[in-house]
């Protein structure tokens, strides 16, 4: 399996290392062309789903894509210059996984925020930075559906999920707040999965669904 | 000593201040000193901010005591935009670090930039919540910093002279010194720690894992995008741009004129170093700059105007 990690800003690195961790091959996505998408610069109703096809290259196709924590200002900027919006909303009407955390999740999601426009490609809302400023980031335990035993989670100047959609199924929670839920092929986490030593969210999402 | 009442008391250590910086790798934090400049410098794509009085290159003009910024202007630049922001205190000002952890900044800079508060000795940075940035010229700089505390490693460079010159010989240094100690006997080690005035548990890591506990940054002159790129391509995870962005285009006198100018250069700094590796990308992003700051030869400085040898 080959699972391509949006490297443009943020904590991508740790992300690979999880996946590596459990046998899963990653490569690194900043462009289109990286996730073997020939033409970002078609309208995206063009682009979607038979798009997906080998570039000159022959480069792989990753099997699925994680969008990592990092600054969902920065992120949705780049994402945007390099047609990477195009890419997502291609691989998720293909039924590839695709995992946000964090940032990831504020641009895969809905929601009105200062300086970043949601792709929208599922049906939650989040609200950015709502748990407070880097004082107030936390790390607890969490209830996981499909996990046997609690998960230790981190947040970070975190996201807050506020609205779901009908189709949405929450799999975890924390002090009432969704903060990993699923709809079909995505998911999100309001948390850090990749920062834990522990590798059973990124098999859950990757190797059992 | 510093207080750890905040955060609901909820479950907080050392990763999660690592997990912040962690978060703004392949990023650009920016020096500003008022919210308009936080917001040119949200709006060109910055990771982050950092406040503070006067940038670099005016202190170095102006002289006098350089101190951390106004409590009223840090506020503003905090509500005027979403991304972490950054604070610089003086080196060994410990209030001063409470100061910005009770305001809430979000990474506090013990900075070589301000007129140092304690010769002798650096804020121990282990008493705070809030993480910690420092700056260093070699890797035991680096590990003492990181054996007190600091989150986050920057070079020291040679701030506001806007010559990339001493950034590189910093971060030369350092991954110079992590390759070194990587392929050396385990006997060895002890020797070293002596040698670098380092912790050994940290030389230890080091020889481990070839490179440092914390991400490590580059900052101090960085005024291009090609510079910044130099830097990430020498093995820095970020940038920090200090005077480079808000003290270019100095000399046009229409405001606006010089904020779009400014925040172009500052667009065009965060293309080069996502994309530090495409030459490519970094051409666009240079022939994008418009206009750059004035730089210092650092040669025909007089030593006390270095502000790299303050700390230890």
């Amino acid at each position: 399996m080959l699972v391509g990690v949006l490297s443009l800003q943020g904590d991508f690195e740790t992300h690979e290392v999880a996946l590596r961790d459990i046998g899963i091959e990653t490569v690194q996505i900043r462009r289109a062309e990286d996730a073997g998408f020939a033409d970002p610069s078609k309208p995206l109703k063009e682009a979607r789903p038979e798009a997906i096809k080998r570039d000159a290259a022959s480069r792989p196709i990753p099997d699925g894509l994680v969008l990592p924590g990092g600054e969902s200002s920065t992120i949705d900027l780049l994402g945007r210059r390099y047609g990477l919006d195009r890419v997502l909303a291609a691989y998720a009407a293909t039924g590839r996984t695709l995992l946000g955390t964090c940032a990831g999740a504020i641009w895969l999601g809905k929601g009105s925020h200062h300086k970043v426009t949601p792709l929208e490609l599922i049906d939650v809302e989040l609200e950015r930075n709502a748990y407070g400023r880097q004082i107030d980031s936390f790390i607890a335990d969490i209830e996981i559906d499909g996990l046997d035993s609690p998960f230790e989670a981190v947040w970070i100047r975190a996201p807050r999920i506020t609205k779901l959609g009908p189709g949405v199924e929450v799999l975890a929670e924390y002090d009432g707040d969704p903060v990993l839920v699923r709809q079909n092929n995505i998911w999100l986490a309001t948390f850090h999965p990749e920062r834990s030593a522990d590798r059973r969210l990124h098999q859950l999402i990757f190797q059992m669904s | 000593m510093a207080t750890q009442s905040n955060g609901g008391g909820k479950k907080y250590d050392f990763s999660v201040k690592v997990g912040l910086a962690d978060m703004l790798r392949g990023g650009v934090i920016m020096d500003v000193t008022n919210a308009e400049q936080a917001k040119i410098a949200e709006d060109a794509g910055a990771a982050s901010v950092m406040a503070l009085e006067r940038v670099p290159a005016d202190i170095r003009k102006e002289g006098g005591v350089a101190r951390m910024s106004r409590i009223e202007v840090l506020e503003e630049i905090m509500d005027a935009v979403q991304v972490p922001v950054m604070a610089k205190i003086r080196i060994g000002h410990i209030v001063e670090a409470q100061l910005l952890q009770e305001l809430g900044v979000d990474f506090i800079d013990e900075s070589e930039v301000l007129t140092p508060a304690d010769e002798a000795n650096h804020v121990y940075k282990h008493d705070f919540r809030v993480p910690f940035v420092c700056g260093c010229r070699n890797l035991g700089e680096a590990l003492r910093r990181i054996g007190e505390g600091a989150a986050m490693i920057r070079t020291k460079g040679e701030a506001g002279t806007g010559n990339v010159v001493e950034a590189v010989r910093h971060m030369r240094q350092v991954m110079g010194d992590m390759r070194r100690i990587q392929h050396m006997d385990i006997t060895e080690l002890m020797a070293e720690a002596k040698n670098l005035g380092a912790p050994f548990e940290l030389i230890q890591y080091v020889h481990e894992h070839g490179k440092l506990p914390v991400p490590n940054f580059a900052a101090g002159g960085v005024a291009t995008p090609a510079d910044a790129a130099l830097m990430m391509q020498l093995g820095a995870e970020t940038v920090f741009v200090g005077s480079g962005i808000f003290k270019a285009g100095s000399d046009i006198e229409d405001v606006k004129e010089r904020m779009k100018v400014q925040g172009k250069l500052a667009a065009a700094i965060v293309r080069a170093v996502t994309n530090f590796n495409d030459p490519a990308e970094v051409l666009a992003a240079q022939r994008d700059q418009g206009a750059v700051m004035h730089g210092l030869d650092i040669r025909s400085m007089p030593e006390e105007e270095k502000l790299a040898s303050r700390g230890w």
